[in-house]
């Protein structure tokens, strides 16, 4: 990466150039990368470095921290001026950087024999086998005895995996010293997990999984010397304690001290359930720890698709995520792109049916202009022809599952196809796996970054050479809900954090903390927009507002050097960032200032606060003649966007209508980013909304309604279960080139005949009128 | 439309017109030998300013057709309040212009003449009646009717309501074992015993005999059919008397079955109101366009015969 500094130093004998922030044990792992020489390259790809470990565990969002306590991943460090033969130090590779200059010997007899003597220490206090090795033949220690030569596993065919027995291991050689004799406990109080602390080698995985990973800090150590040992809440049984039982101890726990004792899931998943051991054997599953895997049992199914059959339907609200493990799938946009109107039929009543426009037919001047629509997959549906393929080896589905929100496309079997069906809990466990994560952003940098970048306005035209430029240099960071992204006050040059962000998947909340404290929400981001450009682009380089992760966020970070260059080739880029920073600073101040001027707590609870652009009825005028709504209906082509119901303040009604809010809750969650703001203020939805609702769930005011249309379906499409399906509407302000382009005020105002209807901003007119600050 | 100090404007300006059609209408008599007459020079100008006003009063219902209309060929059409506020004045002033057209006479009874000007006052009258209720009711409405909804809602609110007090009376007239019994006083030293609580249950029956009598009718059928309730003074009184003779258990079920007669009421109320806020449109409306299509054939008739 850009912003990282590279250091040269010998891995082996073989120069190396890697970032400064790599570990020893993770530049050895990546060194086939980073090798300087083309043939060094090639030949760790074939004979890759392996150093073992024990307390240190991969981990894709690095919370696991690494604290080197078992020493097993030690190397040796040669003196920088001396040949290697002459050794300098041992020193734990997982937790110590590189450094440039450094010489590393990771392959050698010597440090050979310190891992192995290391081990036969663990091993002396370890049963030998532990019940996970005796069942699964998985426990990492024994695994590592078995590596060293120091244990031999045999098999009995006769029984099956997870049954007692079904592996026999034993001591290659008599040891010298006797076998422990003494147990140091267990502790079954809680029915799900059992835990055995003579299995424990006090790697401290479980401690930092209870703590860092899960946040509960229930897991602690106590004792000195031989007494020491793990415990719940300062020594209490693990059933009587605050665990939650969350599992993470026993998914990090690399040994048999912590194992599953429950019976799996019982998800009603359809399909068929994958069993501990054969995910295990699975491509996906192997680097995930077998306790997990009984645990989520029932949690993983194998599904089979004929050609043409439907895997997910867009707008669905599935909790599960697909992998594809054989065949291929497209994927594609089922509801037609077009907007709702109502058409008279014939008859005497004049009776009205809601119809679909086609974006052909009548198009809108507001509809989008975007290339391309984001949608939950490894790939974006081009915006003229939304459709798309992918195969084998890919994960669809992931935002669904793990933001809980509805589907963003149809997803159909292309040919006979197998894919795994997944509960959040696994695809969580997942994305945690570095070698997972890895492969999935190897496919994302090939496969999406560019049509990605093309869905943001400001790079939506970048040529093929920039993004090959940029593919190997953006780093792609994961955040998990409520963790900051961007501080207000921050560097926009730092190293770690600096440069411009683009969401990739999830959605981001951007706040402004003012001197007195106070911090208003200024926007929601989702996929496809992009921050941080206001700091990069200032010549102070500051960030000017908190960027918080609202749920599982994915972003692409272009660091500060890597933007220089590529602004440099292409100016462009620059022209479009500085025009959208010009307009969000002046946003940021239209907010201060509103800030400033109004006492915000009288009007928080009933959101009026947030109102941009309230439509109010004076009660004292207004005839209830409706005109307000048969204008509102006329404009938009027979439906109404507002209703005249509402709150009432003093003599004014606040109409059930679109109010434009500062903090547009309704953004938040839309599957395909239909639903945007224009010039800052309306609300505009465009015509590939699929209907899911969510953006209507999400309006705390009811002010969205969900559209009933009508499509013309043949019968095979009705038996599949196609629907005629919804649209979302809400008021445009009239912003559209259907309604009122030449007047200022909308048609529900203007053509109130009593001047009773008012477009308003909240904070201002309640302010004026009903608190008497200032003139109305 | 509620005339207010936004209407100054139209107000004097509708003041000076019309000062100035009475100013010159005085000059215009004295000149004239045998009195005034609609075939005269001035006579005709009155026509044609008059009916140049009705018309555009007229064709505020035509621009209501047309909410959303922006220009009518190079002009701007105008926010429909301006239409309004049009209507109000100029219509206001075409009657006496149009009196001074037909030199404050009404014609012979029984002639074109006589029914048009009769018909135009009907219209005049009618429409100063609706400004003067869009003036009133809406502020009306807006002190006693604070749980006011949509008119057109108003089935589906009647239907809540009606579903609510049912659920009330039904959870309040439930028999509960523990409140069956009441405890007894008995002299010291003898057991405490329990009998039937007669009060309650005798509360519980009085509850459901007003529910089945009184408030099914008010709810379903018209409320006024129920004068213990109609009003919020007897609806008051009736609900004193019950309270007084309910235990304290059933007392929050009173208030609440209190609090929807009450939302039942206000929807009366509301119905009521409405009516008299658009019920004068029916003969304002369509008289206007008689009176209209009855001063074209006039004017017809007047230009062909001039």
């Amino acid at each position: 990466m850009s912003d990282t500094k590279l250091v040269n130093f010998e891995l082996d004998g073989i120069p190396i150039a890697a970032p400064d922030t790599l570990t020893i044990y993770d530049a050895a792992r990546l060194a086939h990368e980073y090798a300087v020489n083309e043939e060094d390259r090639r030949r760790l790809k074939e004979d890759p470095i392996d150093i073992p470990i024990l307390c240190h565990k991969e981990d894709s969002r690095d919370e696991l921290k690494s604290v080197g306590v078992c020493r097993v991943c030690c190397v040796m460090e040669g003196s920088p001026r001396l040949p290697y033969q002459v050794p300098k130090r041992y020193i734990a590779s997982c937790c110590r950087k590189v450094e440039p200059d450094m010489k590393i010997l990771t392959r050698s007899p010597d440090v050979d024999e310190s891992r192995r003597t290391l081990v036969e220490l663990l091993l002396a206090e370890h049963p030998v086998p532990c019940k996970r090795h005796e069942q699964f033949h998985d426990c990492e220690l024994e695994l590592l005895g078995e590596r060293f030569g120091l244990l031999e596993t045999t098999e009995d065919p006769t029984k099956k995996a997870g049954q007692d027995g079904k592996y026999k291991t034993e001591w290659v050689k008599p040891q010298v010293y006797t076998d422990r004799v003494f147990s140091k406990g267990t502790d079954f109080t809680n029915p799900s997990i059992h835990i055995d602390h003579s299995a424990c080698v006090l790697c401290d995985r479980c401690v930092r999984a209870c703590s860092d990973v899960a946040g509960e800090m229930v897991i602690g150590r106590m004792g000195k010397g031989k007494n020491t040992a793990i415990t719940f809440d300062l020594d209490k049984p693990m059933g009587q304690s605050n665990c939650v039982s969350c599992g993470w101890c026993m998914i990090s726990c690399p040994t048999g001290a912590i194992t599953y004792a429950g019976s799996g899931i019982q998800a009603a998943l359809p399909g068929a359930k994958l069993a501990a051991e054969d995910m295990k054997r699975h491509r996906l599953f192997k680097e995930i720890s077998i306790e997990f895997l009984r645990r989520a049992e029932g949690g993983v199914v194998v599904r089979h698709f004929r050609k043409g059959e439907i895997i997910c339907r867009q707008g669905d609200f599935g909790s599960t995520a697909f992998y594809i493990d054989s065949g291929k799938v497209d994927i594609f946009l089922e509801t037609e792109f077009g907007h709702v109107r109502t058409r008279q039929k014939g008859g005497f009543f004049n009776r009205v049916a809601s119809l679909l426009i086609s974006r052909e037919e009548k198009p809108r001047k507001e509809e989008n202009t975007r290339a391309y629509i984001p949608i939950d997959a490894p790939i974006d549906l081009a915006y003229e022809k939304p459709f798309a393929q992918i195969g084998e080896g890919e994960l669809f589905g992931e935002a669904a599952c793990i933001n809980l929100q509805p589907r963003s496309a149809t997803v159909r079997a292309a040919e006979d196809t197998i894919v795994l069906e997944m509960l959040r809990n696994v695809v969580d466990i997942l994305r945690r796996q570095k070698p997972f994560r890895m492969e999935m952003d190897r496919k994302y940098r090939e496969r999406a970054l560019a049509t990605h970048l093309r869905t943001s306005d400001i790079f939506r035209d970048i040529p093929d050479e920039a993004v090959d430029f940029l593919r190997p240099q953006v780093s792609l960071l994961s955040f998990r809900p409520g963790e900051t992204i961007v501080r207000q006050d921050q560097r926009a040059d730092d190293p770690d954090n600096g440069g411009l962000y683009l969401v990739r998947m999830g959605h981001v909340k951007v706040t402004e903390t003012y001197a007195d404290g106070n911090s208003i929400t200024l926007s929601y981001l989702s996929r496809g927009n992009v921050f941080g450009e206001i700091g990069l682009l200032s010549s102070e380089a500051v960030r000017t507002a908190n960027c918080a992760a609202l749920d599982h966020v994915e972003v692409v970070r272009i660091s500060k050097p890597v933007f220089d260059e590529l602004v440099v080739q292409y100016p462009a880029l620059k022209e479009r960032l500085g025009t959208l920073a010009a307009k969000r600073l002046a946003d940021n101040r239209d907010h201060a200032a509103m800030q400033k001027r109004v006492s915000l707590q009288q009007y928080v609870d009933a959101g009026l606060y947030q109102a941009q652009s309230l439509l109010i009825l004076d009660l004292e005028k207004c005839t209830r003649c409706d005109e307000c709504v048969k204008a509102c209906a006329q404009a938009h082509n027979g439906i109404t966007r507002l209703l005249r119901e509402g709150t009432k303040y003093d003599k004014y009604l606040v109409t059930t209508s679109c109010r434009s809010c500062r903090d547009p809750l309704c953004m938040v969650g839309c599957p395909v980013g239909s639903i945007r703001r224009k010039n800052d203020l309306e609300i505009i939805i465009d015509d590939h909304c699929v209907g899911c609702g969510r953006c209507a769930e999400q309006c705390p005011y009811g002010n969205i309604s969900m559209h009933p249309i009508k499509r013309d379906l043949s019968k095979e499409e009705l038996d599949k279960g196609a629907g005629n399906g919804f649209k979302a509407t809400v008021c445009d302000l009239c912003n559209s080139d259907q309604c009122l382009d030449e007047i200022d005020d909308p048609a529900c105002v203007y053509a109130c005949p009593h001047d009773a209807a008012h477009r308003v901003d909240g904070q201002t007119f309640f302010d004026q009128t009903l608190f008497g600050n200032g003139k109305k | 439309m509620l005339v207010d100090r936004n209407a100054r404007g139209w107000i004097v300006a509708t003041i000076v017109m019309f000062v100035a059609s009475v100013g010159l209408y005085i000059p215009y008599v004295a000149s004239t030998v045998h009195g005034p007459s609609g075939g005269s020079a001035a006579g005709l100008a009155y026509g044609v300013v008059g009916s140049l006003f009705m018309l555009i009063a007229v064709l505020l219902g035509l621009r209501k057709r047309f909410r959303t209309l922006q220009k009518i060929g190079p002009i701007p059409a105008g926010r429909a309040h301006t239409w309004m506020q049009a209507h109000v004045w100029l219509g206001l002033l075409s009657y006496p212009v149009i009196l001074c057209h037909a030199g404050f006479r009404f014609g012979m009874t029984g002639s074109l003449t006589w029914a048009i000007m009769w018909l135009f006052t009907v219209v005049f009258v009618s429409g100063i009646v609706g400004l003067v209720i869009q003036n009133i009711i809406p502020r009306t409405m807006l002190e006693r009717l604070p749980l006011e909804t949509i008119y057109e809602q108003h089935g589906r609110v009647l239907a809540l309501l009606r579903g609510q007090v049912k659920a009330i009376v039904d959870d309040a007239t439930l028999e509960k074992d523990e409140e069956a019994f009441e405890l007894e006083a008995v002299p010291a030293g003898a057991a405490v015993v329990t009998s039937p609580n007669a009060r309650l249950l005798q509360a519980r029956e009085q509850l459901r005999a007003f529910y089945e009598d009184d408030l099914k009718r008010f709810l379903d059928d018209d409320p006024r059919s129920v004068p213990r309730l109609a009003t919020a003074r007897t609806a008051a009184g009736t609900f004193g008397s019950i309270r007084a003779s309910m235990p304290a258990s059933l007392l929050p079920a009173i208030d609440d079955i209190e609090h929807l007669v009450a939302e039942r009421r206000q929807i009366m109320q509301q119905r009521v109101m409405y009516h008299w806020l658009h019920l004068w449109l029916l003969c304002h409306v369509p008289l206007s366009y008689a009176l209209v299509v009855l001063a074209a054939i006039h004017a017809f008739q007047a230009v062909r015969y001039l």
